[in-house]
């Protein structure tokens, strides 16, 4: 079979999906297809912010990403009384990692993504049945996907006449949707899709695979070109499949995330391998493309790693050619925000090659860890900006930024303001990425790590103050008497310390101070990250961020079948596609597996002094000042422990775990606790505060907890809430209104 | 390779005091306490450990044969790596319930201990790698 036969197969399964679903669903989907656009829908100059009032048609709320929903039916008063109106059984399509969707509604439907193969759908918002259902078979390009789970959602598009859902999917395509029917726009690409890793200036090969499983720890058990002749052995489910793609020998490419369509360009970027335990040095570098709504012809592509030549190139010392070793990533994989006025797209970028160790690519690595603004019709660079030079702290961009307009000192002022795993904030002029507050390069700690070069200043925000914790110094300590502030100073002291930016110590003995840890905070995990992020008020001015805060400790070892030198100790030998292991090598023993771990508590007590991070923070942007701060599920847990070193002490509760997810309504900032938050042994449950106090004005016990962030809108008189929740083969979105 | 599909072949390490080790293989955990570890796993792990991680022959290789006790330290003291040592005992068991459960063992009718000495008497064995595909 031919190539291009193949591709059209591929197409052709998902519209018999589509059209089988179609023809399912009867006469649910047959009075749905009749109903006429919104007057909203008919007329675009009736959206704000590229939403029309009460819906929701982009991931976060609207083009701007405030999160925010004028409807005020659901209020202080009554919600408590929510009750569950539907439950969508988002595993009838198949297992999922956690359901991290959060859906849209736009015109009447709802539309989100389920399952590892992120099928996508159409649902009834007052039924909770399902109008259609697609799903693409992508073969190997799915099987191993870096991304393989459902992602953040969809994109929707209407020019008031036709409606459009946008799906980016793990094997990296693109489909365009009929919104009624969710059959693919044959006007589209080839069929409705656009084969993502086509465009990139990479040839496609026949890709042919050695195992029936999963990519597993970054890219161990990789596909491979196929060899000339070969074919699919169904019994062992290896060989080649007639899928084509990137040649995985130059790396994994994928997506998680929705595009965002802005003045009918849509906008896609990709996702990557994870960045930790990477094996190989060299993987493929990340982009940013608009492609024609109607057509899907690309129409620009903006290079995440600069290209030789191109600015930003001479911020990697060893060049950027393709294949040099230390260069890939630097993904944009969070969602993005836009102001279709300024024609603007802003683009959260995520970090280079190997999240804690960067010898092998000295530079600061544009455009890692920065802001991107980009012109959506060209594509060109507006104005970036790189917060972390440098990074070796797993510090991605993890969330679309937030756009507000405010008054500050009498002006009116257009805002970007970008929630960070760093734990700050970082607020520019979204026209011209001219800072608000100073942003000031700052002297930070140097490398002690063999081969690494750190940078020697990194910009700290001077405003507003960061919502999680910053590094770890002698004042963070517990010393609630002189031998507790001694326990807590000798182990705080047995790893690096500094206020932030502490680089990783290496583990083998090497560093000049003999220290083999280094504190960590905020974590890998953030600050925000992928499940949190901030809420704006285009009202009042206020930010929301909900965030976790946290202590922990990283060392740089040698994987010993790694092509890194260092990396957060990992033993990868055995692994499909690592290497082999070195002469002499015992699985299970040696320095990858014999790591020592500082815990950052004393009997279960922290060695942090209990302050108001993490949680949710709102600041006054028209300030930078904070205005509340709550923990997470709205109550401090209290703090017990049986080592004798507390006795007679009366410890202060501390503050829940997990990452808030928050949106704001007319009268109420409404959050879950994301998947692991809240107070221990608590129910699940969802909360309201009031906004402008953080005074909690409601909550709701639901079946578990809230796994990505919610959304509400207005369908036929009534203000629902919908949130997705559950992991594995119990993944859901659960819909809440008032009882009538 | 077809041949050992269905034949649930336990990885049996030379050299072990068998008569005082129980197996994995007897019914260690229970199928509810795996749930609570899959949601353990996924509201927490799963940031630093995509779901096919403890699936993959290296972790199989390298635990194969070792009491269970020393997968439970590694959890409870290592983890998470936003902030070690804070899993609780039940939680740290419900995750090593819900690795044995997706490597294939069978769950039984007890939870799975919170007791590092009682999981010392546990050894891990996995069946073959090709019966979960």
């Amino acid at each position: 079979m031919s190539l291009r036969s193949i591709t059209s197969r591929r197409v052709a399964i998902g519209i018999t999906v589509a059209a089988l679903t179609f023809a399912a669903m009867g006469s649910d989907f047959a009075s749905s297809g009749e109903q006429a656009p919104s007057p909203s829908a008919a007329n675009p100059n009736a959206l704000v912010r590229g939403n029309a009032p009460g819906e929701w048609r982009y991931w976060g709320a609207d083009a701007w990403s405030t999160r925010y929903s004028p409807l005020d039916q659901i209020d202080a008063t009554n919600f408590s009384k929510l009750t569950i109106k539907w439950r969508w059984n988002a595993s009838q399509f198949g297992e999922d990692e956690y359901y991290r969707t959060t859906p849209l509604y736009a015109n009447g439907r709802l539309f989100t993504v389920a399952s590892t193969r992120r099928a996508a759908a159409a649902i009834d918002p007052e039924t909770g049945q399902t109008l259609w259902k697609w799903q693409m078979d992508e073969g190997i390009r799915w099987q191993k996907a870096p991304r393989q789970f459902a992602g953040r959602g969809l994109a929707y598009w209407t020019d008031g006449k036709v409606e459009r859902v946008i799906v980016t999917t793990p094997g990296y395509h693109m489909a365009l949707l009929d919104a009624k029917t969710g059959q693919p726009d044959p006007k589209f690409g080839k069929d409705g899709i656009v084969d993502l890793m086509d465009g990139l200036g990479y040839p496609l090969v026949p890709l042919a695979v050695d195992d029936p499983g999963p990519l597993v720890i970054s890219d161990a058990a990789p596909a491979r070109k196929a060899k000339p002749g070969e074919t699919w052995n169904a019994a062992t489910k290896t060989g080649a499949d007639g899928t084509i793609g990137i040649d995985p020998a130059l790396g994994q490419i994928g997506i998680s995330c929705p595009a965002i369509v802005v003045n009918d360009v849509i906008i896609v970027g990709n996702s990557h391998i994870h960045g930790y335990y990477p094996i190989r040095l060299r993987n493929l570098p990340s982009y940013i493309r608009g492609f024609d709504v109607r057509t899907g012809k690309q129409l620009w592509k903006f290079n995440l790693v600069p290209e030789p030549g191109e600015f930003g190139a001479d911020t990697w010392v060893n060049g950027t050619k393709r294949g040099t070793p230390g260069v890939g990533k630097v993904d944009a994989w969070a969602p993005y925000s836009a102001d279709p006025d300024l024609g603007l797209v802003y683009i959260p970028v995520g970090m280079p090659l190997m999240d804690e160790y960067g010898g092998h690519r000295p530079g600061d690595n544009l455009f890692g860890t920065s802001l991107v603004a980009l012109d959506v019709k060209t594509g060109k660079r507006k104005w970036h900006f790189q917060m972390v030079h440098h990074d070796i702290w797993d510090y991605d961009t993890p969330m679309s930024p937030n756009l507000l307009d405010v008054t500050i000192d009498g002006k009116r002022r257009k805002l970007v303001a970008q929630s960070t795993k760093q734990g700050w904030l970082y607020v520019f002029d979204r026209e011209t990425g001219a800072p608000i507050w100073p942003i000031v390069e700052t002297p930070v700690l140097q490398t002690e790590t063999p081969g690494e070069v750190t940078s020697p200043t990194q910009p700290i925000p001077s405003k507003p103050a960061p919502y999680s914790q910053q590094g770890l110094v002698e004042a963070d300590l517990i010393d609630y008497t002189p031998a507790i502030k001694e326990a807590a100073l000798k182990i705080a002291k047995s790893c690096r310390m500094g206020p932030y930016f502490i680089p990783a110590q290496p583990g083998d003995g090497t560093a000049k101070s003999g220290l083999t840890c280094s504190w960590y905070a905020p974590g890998a995990s953030g600050g925000v990250n992928i499940d949190s992020g901030a809420a704006v008020d285009p009202d009042t001015g206020m930010l929301y961020v909900g965030a976790q805060t946290g202590l922990s400790t990283m060392q740089l070892l040698k994987d010993p079948c790694s092509e890194f030198r260092y990396s957060s100790p990992h033993d990868s030998c055995g692994e499909l596609g690592a290497l082999p292991p070195p002469a002499g090598y015992v699985k299970g023993r040696g320095a990858a597996s014999g790591r020592s771990v500082v815990a950052s508590n004393i009997g279960g007590v922290s060695i942090l002094k209990p302050k108001e991070l993490g949680g949710i923070t709102a600041y006054n942007m028209s300030t930078g000042d904070k205005a509340w701060w709550i923990p997470n599920g709205g109550q401090l847990v209290p703090v017990e422990t049986k080592d004798p070193l507390f006795a007679g002490v009366t410890l202060p509760p501390a503050a829940p775990r997990g990452q808030a997810q928050v949106i704001a309504t007319k009268t109420l900032v409404v959050y879950g606790t994301g998947r692991s938050g809240g107070p221990p042994g608590a129910k699940p449950q969802i909360y309201a505060v009031d906004k402008a106090t953080g005074k909690q004005a409601g909550a709701v016990q639901i079946p578990s907890r809230t796994s990505a962030v919610p959304m509400t809108f207005m369908h036929n008189g009534r203000q629902y809430i919908v949130f997705a929740t559950g992991q594995g083969e119990n993944t859901s979105l659960v819909a809440l209104t008032l009882p009538r | 390779m077809r041949r050992l599909i269905g034949c649930a072949l336990p990885l049996v390490f030379a050299g072990f005091a068998m008569q005082e080790m129980q197996s994995t293989m007897s019914g260690v955990y229970t199928a509810s306490q795996a749930t609570r570890g899959e949601e353990t796993y996924m509201g927490i792990c799963v940031a630093c450990h995509p779901a096919g991680t403890y699936k993959a022959a290296g972790f199989r290789a390298s635990w194969s044969g070792r009491p269970l006790s020393e997968l439970y330290e590694q959890v409870k003291e290592r983890m998470p790596k936003n902030d070690p040592a804070s899993l609780t005992p039940a939680e740290c068991a419900q995750v090593i319930a819900y690795l044995l459960k997706i490597n294939g063992v069978p769950a039984g009718e007890t939870e799975l201990p919170s007791d590092p000495a009682a999981l010392k008497k546990i050894r891990i064995e996995m069946p073959a790698q090709n019966d979960r595909h």
